[in-house]
């Protein structure tokens, strides 16, 4: 039995502003899923209701297989970290971590000996007595998480936990936070606005817009198999070339071009959108379908280039070795097996015969 | 924060709604007597509301003692000297925190002290100094001796301290005075501040009772506190004029109620915006 | 960087405005403290120099210690239950959303009235006879005190009154202060398992403490300073029950027209509100997070 479902979870304001609508997931037991999407789709709702901090307007909510819809947060046995890690400003680390336990009356040795722990094991320990407006983001960050972890709970919830940590910074607390969680055994949901957060981290990724799940899927699904060009443009950096299929005209020329045999999908009704990552293309000099070249990005380990192709934008992932020069006419040469159609005016992805 | 159920919320809501009547049912008590026969007032029998209203309770006040005079005093001597009171306390707050001299942490330093003086403590010398000024029983004496108003100089020195310092040091580079910096720039990013430091001013001076009482003895000059307690002392406890007296009582609330219910969130918001709380 | 003023500078923003505060308030408080070593009465122009006098005679007289008493009951019985109160009607006003300013508005109202016009209403509703109140006790059963007559009773007459005036005061202060924390700490302490009572215990009074603190200093040097209300109320009796040092001093002064000794009262005062001052200071070291 999943440790969270949610089924058809609906949230509303005064009835008239709908936030999420038809939320159905499933969630097992020791799974890292990752909520991600961009601002306002509805992840960070979606977590608040899990939590217990925002009620549920219709559908369920099953934790550990009983209904938590009208169960209160600090009955839920559940741990959050926030965005803004939400420290007490006026006690030290060692209360600020042992706070959870003080109210739930626990022993004051038990107290002890638990903090200290945890405090180890997020080197906190020096810290122990300071105040939170002595210690650094990455510290603030640790003690939050300590906080969470000290409680013993099975299940964790993280609203952009890294959101204000610089870069470097995020990218060892993401190991460190997949490290603990792998330690502790725990289910963590995690939300994020950050697709390379989401790639890295997550066992399931689900991503939402506007309120509804755009797809949930391992974090290779997502990236070869995209639901929707939603989803197709969202994950990826840089993002999928899409380029528009029309019916009639060049449209199909260019698809004839790119793909070999492109007939079972050309002969659909509508328009529809190729898409193909830019790792997936090729530049040839004389094969393909004719490019001009109009920007090169030179990053050392790779090479991106930018072209038109029949009037339509595309980027991509060359050699570093290989030498291009803007203006240059050459020709693209796209893998037949890595294709993505969409469809062009619901965005839905048209799935072959074999997907 | 988590919100309340909805029972909660109504509770709640009819908890805070009765401490609010009682809040303000003296006011209330005083504008209904003020409206009853004396009779009513003092019978036996508590009565809600007056049978017949008593305008002319008011008119009747009006005779014997002069209240609109003592009002208009009041809002004289109120507006005068907040305005003084701004002017100077301007002055010293951008000494204060714009610019450098000797002495200077010392000086606010005192100036703090000053606050947690009793008032009535300078009241014996001052009272020889505005006689010796021969400023006795007149309205100059009073605004002369209340042109101090530490608080004042506290709200407009946490307003000024929030001031960019560039600002002040790009018009100091363009040849700018002082004085054209102060009002020119600091004074009009500090409208909140002066007029929160004016509405509490303002409110005090107009209510001011003790020191005008001590300084003004003849009746054209009283304030309206002090005009107020006189005619009370004068028609004797409970007398047949109560009614009379509640209708003074409501002609001297009435001005500042009314300022009250107009600017309404300027009064609350001079609590909010910087009350300089770390003191 | 300031550049250094000069000194026209210095007369326009510094000794100018000072004057007011030199000549109606510093001078005014050194020949206080002078005139306190002497036994000046005011008519006549001559007097001379007491020494400690007046300092041994307020010492020795059972008047001063009943107001020094009075003082202090008054200033504990006013301040704590207009911080008290003030904060929960805070914490109660911070959960109603649309009712908030209208309730607010009525709870602060008190505050802007003038003290003597106020004063003169409650003095009638106080009236044992025909005043609202015993009536209102009367009709519930409950015993009607004669609370300005009563010796014993007149002081808490006049410590409703302060607390009346002022709640509101106090709670708008609070409210600010309640504003001012991050919703996100009530959500995390949620989830961690607080009641509303730990809520109360250890988040919401830590954080308010400066608030308070600055509050507990006013209101104790404001009731330090009370006049109007015991003027009105009970002109310092029954039986010197209402007397505080004070109104003590006013007395002395303006009736007795004992300068020397109505100045060796305001020096105590004096001495009070500095000790109240440096006491708060001790205290917010160890009670108030900033």
């Amino acid at each position: 039995m999943p440790i969270i479902q949610l089924t058809d979870i609906r949230k509303s304001y005064d009835e008239r502003v709908t936030v999420i609508d038809g939320f159905n997931l499933a969630i097992e037991k020791g799974e890292f899923v990752v909520f991600l999407g961009p601002s306002g789709c509805g992840k960070s709702t979606t977590l608040r209701m899990i939590a217990g901090l925002e009620p549920i307007t219709s559908g369920d909510l099953f934790i550990k297989g009983q209904r938590q819809n009208d169960i209160p947060a600090k009955n839920r046995d559940i741990a959050m970290v926030f965005q803004s890690y939400a420290l007490y400003p006026h006690m030290t680390v060692y209360q600020n971590i042992g706070f959870g336990l003080k109210v739930r009356k626990v022993d004051k040795k038990v107290i002890r000996e638990k903090v200290t722990k945890v405090a180890e094991m997020l080197n906190l320990t020096p810290y122990l007595d300071r105040k939170p407006k002595d210690l650094s983001g990455g510290q603030m960050q640790r003690v939050a998480l300590g906080r969470a972890i000290v409680r013993d709970t099975d299940i964790f919830l993280m609203d952009e936990p890294l959101s204000n940590l610089d870069a470097k910074l995020r990218t060892t607390m993401r190991e460190e936070i997949v490290l603990l969680h792998r330690e502790l055994g725990a289910t963590t949901i995690f939300v994020t606005h950050d697709q390379t957060e989401a790639m890295t981290m997550g066992d399931k990724i689900v991503i939402l817009d506007g309120g509804k799940i755009q797809q949930v899927g391992s974090p290779m699904e997502i990236y070869n198999y995209p639901a929707n060009m939603f989803v197709a443009s969202f994950i990826g950096s840089p993002a999928m070339n899409l380029l528009s299929i029309e019916q009639e005209n060049a449209g199909h020329s260019l698809a004839k071009q790119l793909v070999a045999s492109s007939a079972s999908v050309l002969g659909q009704e509508g328009d529809l959108m190729l898409g193909i990552r830019p790792e997936d293309c090729r530049i040839n000099s004389d094969d393909g379908c004719p490019m001009e070249i109009t920007f090169i990005e030179e990053l050392g380990a790779d090479q991106f280039v930018h072209g038109m192709v029949a009037g339509q934008k595309v980027i991509v992932r060359e050699l570093p070795e290989k030498r291009y020069a803007i203006g240059q006419k050459v020709h693209l040469k796209i893998n037949p097996s890595k294709i993505s159609w969409f469809n062009k005016t619901s965005g839905e992805r048209v799935r072959l015969a074999n997907e | 924060m988590q919100k309340a159920n909805q029972t909660e919320k109504w509770l709640l809501f009819l908890i805070l709604t009765a401490i609010g009547i009682f809040m303000v049912f003296p006011m209330v008590w005083m504008m209904l007597s003020s409206l009853k026969t004396t009779e009513e007032v003092l019978g036996s029998t508590m009565t809600l509301l007056p049978r017949d209203p008593q305008w002319g309770n008011y008119s009747g006040a009006l005779e014997l003692a002069p209240f609109l005079n003592y009002i208009w005093n009041s809002l004289f001597t109120a507006t005068t000297i907040v305005i003084v009171q701004l002017f100077l306390s301007s002055l010293l707050a951008y000494a204060l925190t714009q610019m450098a001299f000797r002495g200077r942490q010392t000086l606010f330093t005192v100036i703090l002290a000053t606050y947690m003086l009793p008032a009535a403590a300078t009241y014996v010398p001052s009272y020889v100094i505005i006689s010796r000024m021969d400023l006795m029983d007149t309205l100059a004496g009073l605004i002369v001796s209340n042109l101090v108003n530490v608080f004042t100089i506290f709200l407009l020195r946490q307003n000024f301290l929030k001031i960019p310092k560039e600002l002040i040091e790009a018009a100091r580079a363009d040849g700018s005075s002082e004085w054209r910096i102060l009002w020119e720039i600091v004074v009009p990013m500090s409208r909140n501040a002066l007029i929160n430091a004016s509405i509490l001013s303002f409110i005090g001076n107009f209510n001011n009772y003790l020191w005008p009482s001590l300084i003004t003895n003849s009746e054209e000059n009283y304030l309206i506190s002090v005009g107020l307690n006189r005619f009370f002392n004068s028609q004797g406890a409970f007398g047949d004029t109560f009614p009379l007296i509640m209708a003074a009582t409501v002609i001297s609330v009435f001005p500042l109620i009314l300022i009250y219910v107009l600017l309404q969130k300027h009064f609350i918001g001079t609590i909010s915006s910087g009350s300089g709380v770390k003191g | 960087m300031n550049k250094k003023s000069s000194v026209l500078e210095l007369i326009v923003f510094v000794w100018i405005p000072l004057i007011p505060l030199i000549v109606f308030w510093i001078v005014p408080l050194l020949v206080t403290v002078w005139l306190s070593f002497t036994d000046w009465d005011y008519i006549r122009p001559q007097f001379d120099y007491v020494g400690l006098e007046n300092y041994v005679g307020l010492i020795t007289d059972v008047a001063f210690f009943q107001a020094m008493g009075n003082t202090i009951l008054f200033a504990l019985a006013t301040v704590i239950p207009i911080l008290f109160l003030g904060f929960i009607f805070a914490v109660g006003l911070n959960r109603l959303r649309k009712t908030k300013n209208i309730v607010q508005s009525l709870m602060f109202a008190p505050w802007i009235t003038p003290m003597i016009g106020m004063s003169i209403v409650w003095s009638w509703m106080f009236d044992a006879r025909v005043g609202p109140i015993n009536q209102f006790l009367g009709g519930l059963g409950l015993p009607q005190p004669d609370w300005l007559t009563d010796s014993n009773m007149a002081i808490w007459a006049v410590v409703i009154v302060t607390v009346w005036k002022n709640i509101g005061w106090a709670m708008l202060f609070f409210s600010d202060a309640l504003s001012k924390i991050p919703s996100a700490l009530f959500e995390v302490s949620d989830v961690e398992g607080a009641s509303r009572w730990h809520r109360v215990r250890y988040i919401l009074i830590p954080l308010v403490s400066p608030t308070s603190l600055f509050l507990f200093i006013i209101l104790t040097l404001d009731s330090l300073q009370a006049y109007d209300q015991i003027n009105v109320l009970t002109q310092g009796g029954p039986a010197g029950s209402t007397r505080t040092l004070l109104y003590l001093y006013y007395e002395l002064a303006f009736q007795s027209f004992n300068m020397g000794a109505a100045t060796a009262v305001a020096v105590l005062i004096l001495i009070i509100s500095a000790m109240l001052a440096l006491f708060s200071m001790k205290i917010s070291k160890k009670y108030v997070f900033y």
